[in-house]
């Protein structure tokens, strides 16, 4: 069933608003786990492992949530379809793979935060930051952002069937 | 508002019609973007069997082994203080 024309640019501009803030906020992380990281200062270390868990769980797990939600509308309610594209099924595949590595990683955050807040010295700065993570899921994320901007080419084969079939039924 | 929607299905109606025409098969960017993912996919498993990636197993995330996971992020958040001066 499609969308109406109004519905989904309703739809695809929350879409683009979710995702587009997705990578802005991993970038702010990734600010913050670099001063985590390279910072001497103890107030600095501990502020930026706080403020990574408050973005990660009240900023960057919703808009995550809500990208990839309002992305699986985008695809169910227009003639794109789910899995007949095969940018549209890399897309869902990385998307949902980028959010599932998020849900289980908050948790480790969530803990060398408590960590930092009591840490002194040299046991404070061997937290280092949370680098590694937010930086594959932002070449991830952009991954997924080219594949959406330029849409390369390439029906699945379930895509070419469903093409066949309503070709047929429109000569019919 | 009509013509608008129409012009969106017919652009993507053109859309489908090229990747018939043009793919006979997979598209030659679907088997690079295939073989890179199935490199890393290796990789990530050589670092794990060679213990280089770090502890990716069950602990790392969830806080099994008889430890409570960590909860969310308002246990530590100090309240406020309050002046009274």
């Amino acid at each position: 069933m499609t969308m109406s024309a109004r519905l989904r640019k309703f739809v695809l501009a929350a879409h683009l608003t979710f995702s587009i803030g997705w990578v802005g906020t991993v970038i702010a992380y990734l600010a913050l786990g670099i001063a985590a990281e390279t910072s001497r200062d103890t107030q600095t270390v501990r502020g930026a492992w706080l403020a990574m868990e408050l973005t990660g769980w009240y900023v960057i797990v919703p808009l995550a949530s809500a990208s990839l939600l309002t992305g699986l509308v985008m695809a169910l309610g227009t003639r794109w379809g789910l899995f007949r594209h095969y940018w549209v099924v890399f897309s869902l595949v990385l998307t949902t793979f980028a959010t599932a590595v998020l849900l289980l990683h908050m948790p480790t955050v969530s803990s060398q935060a408590d960590v930092a807040q009591d840490a002194e010295g040299a046991s404070l700065h061997a937290l280092g930051g949370d680098l590694l993570h937010p930086g594959i899921g932002l070449v991830l994320l952009l991954v997924v952002q080219v594949l959406n901007l330029y849409k390369p080419r390439g029906l699945t084969p379930y895509g070419r069937r469903k093409h066949h079939e309503q070709r047929s039924a429109l000569a019919s | 508002m009509d013509d608008a929607r129409g012009a969106d299905e017919e652009a993507t109606r053109l859309e489908e019609g090229r990747d018939v025409e043009s793919a006979s098969g997979t598209p030659r960017w679907v088997k690079v973007f295939g073989l890179v993912a199935l490199a890393l996919v290796l990789l990530f498993v050589v670092l794990q069997l060679t213990g280089v990636g770090g502890d990716h197993g069950p602990g790392r995330h969830g806080g099994s082994g008889g430890q409570a996971p960590p909860s969310g992020p308002t246990e530590h958040i100090p309240p406020p203080d309050v002046d009274h001066g």
